[in-house]
């Protein structure tokens, strides 16, 4: 099989990447400077990883968990929520739940319900067991649940 | 792969569909900014490229250099291709008029001036009204009436506020910050040209700023406002 080089790559999920870097991080800037430092990385591993696409997804989403439990980063991501393009009511209710819930929560309800990855799947990627991932899926539709309806 | 079909009460439904909804946004926001982040990601990889002890791909330097060369260019053609002309904060309209702000980094409730460049500018008229806008998919939509009739304070209105049709000058014209959250927004004026049925546009960007530190923006009850419309005059500022 033909070997894809790194620009092939960087081409192709750049994009995807940002986009689930936005959602876990809420910030368009701190989603582009997170993917980029993720891509760096896997520019240093290149030779070595089998699986681009999924080093970069746990890259990256490392990457938000670490950023987000940083405070001065926090202040930063519900700064620039505020900057939000408002679309739906609905959206907008939902999005801001999502920004006021911890980043490990809301980082195993993106892999979950954005990128459609298995209980399993998300604990091989944030490096927990599974029956964490379920449990922490759980307790965060739970506290998304009790925010609207307050 | 899980479907929405497979969620298990309407929460999760809401909740998918929101990450759906955000990603989208999230390629609006980006068609205007793809330069700097791959500008920067051409650098960053060029360092690590570079880096001594690192084996060397001669391959990937002219590569990225390219990919990014055409995201660039695809997103001048893409945005040349929107539903208006003017794409930045002094591109031209198909007229060659352009539209400057007197400030581009604004506070809601602030006034600023808009001036109107181009070849033989006394041609032109503008009605007294300009649109506040905000990107919306590959277009843009009408947020506020930014309405000034030649004296006075400009006002913002309504959009279904009806405005007087009275033609001021095209340059220079005021107008008022509505209250929006922080982010860029575009301020779009038409214009006819001479005599003829014939009209053009022109816009610029200006990008609205956080307020103070506890001050959100909102529109307050105007206090004495008088003339055409007064009851759909809001006020915008900081509070």
């Amino acid at each position: 099989m033909e070997q894809r080089t790194f620009e092939e790559f960087y081409r192709e999920l750049y994009a995807p990447m940002t986009k689930v870097a936005y959602l876990m991080m809420g910030s368009r800037q701190l989603a582009e400077e997170l993917v980029q430092d993720a891509f760096i990385r896997l520019y240093e591993h290149f030779d070595d990883v089998k699986n681009p696409g999924g080093f970069l997804r746990t890259v990256v989403t490392r990457l938000c968990i670490n950023a987000s439990n940083r405070q001065a980063m926090e202040r930063q991501r519900v700064t620039l929520l505020d900057s939000r393009v408002y679309t739906d009511p609905d959206i907008d209710e939902m999005w801001d739940r999502l920004a006021a819930i911890s980043a490990d929560h809301r980082v195993v309800l993106v892999l979950r319900y954005y990128e459609d990855l298995s209980h399993r799947e998300i604990a091989r990627i944030i490096g927990r067991p599974t029956a964490t991932v379920r449990t922490r899926v759980a307790r965060a539709l739970r506290e998304l649940r009790r925010g609207l309806e307050c | 792969m899980l479907r929405p079909e497979n969620d298990k009460n309407p929460l999760e439904g809401r909740l998918r569909h929101t990450l759906h909804a955000k990603a989208g946004e999230f390629d609006i926001l980006t068609s205007e900014s793809i330069p700097t982040p791959h500008v920067k990601s051409h650098h960053e990889v060029s360092t690590a490229l570079a880096t001594p002890g690192r084996r060397l791909n001669w391959v990937a330097v002219p590569l990225v250099g390219i990919v990014i060369l055409a995201v660039v260019g695809l997103t001048v053609l893409r945005s040349d291709s929107g539903s208006h002309s003017s794409v930045s904060s002094r591109v031209s309209s198909p007229e060659s008029y352009t539209m400057t702000a007197s400030d581009e980094r604004v506070l809601p409730g602030q006034t600023i001036i808009l001036t109107v460049d181009g070849p033989d500018l006394a041609r032109l008229s503008g009605g007294g009204d300009a649109y506040f806008e905000k990107r919306v998919g590959d277009g843009w939509r009408r947020l506020y009436k930014l309405v000034w009739y030649g004296q006075g304070d400009p006002t913002v209105q309504r959009l279904d506020a009806t405005t007087l049709f009275l033609p001021v000058q095209a340059t220079p014209f005021p107008v008022l910050i509505p209250a929006v959250p922080p982010g860029a927004y575009r301020i779009t004026r038409l214009f006819d040209v001479g005599s003829s049925d014939r009209k053009t546009r022109a816009s610029t960007r200006v990008t609205v700023k956080k307020c103070p530190l506890g001050q959100r923006p909102t529109f307050v009850e105007a206090a004495a406002v008088s003339g055409p419309n007064a009851q759909d005059v809001l006020t915008p500022l900081c509070v």
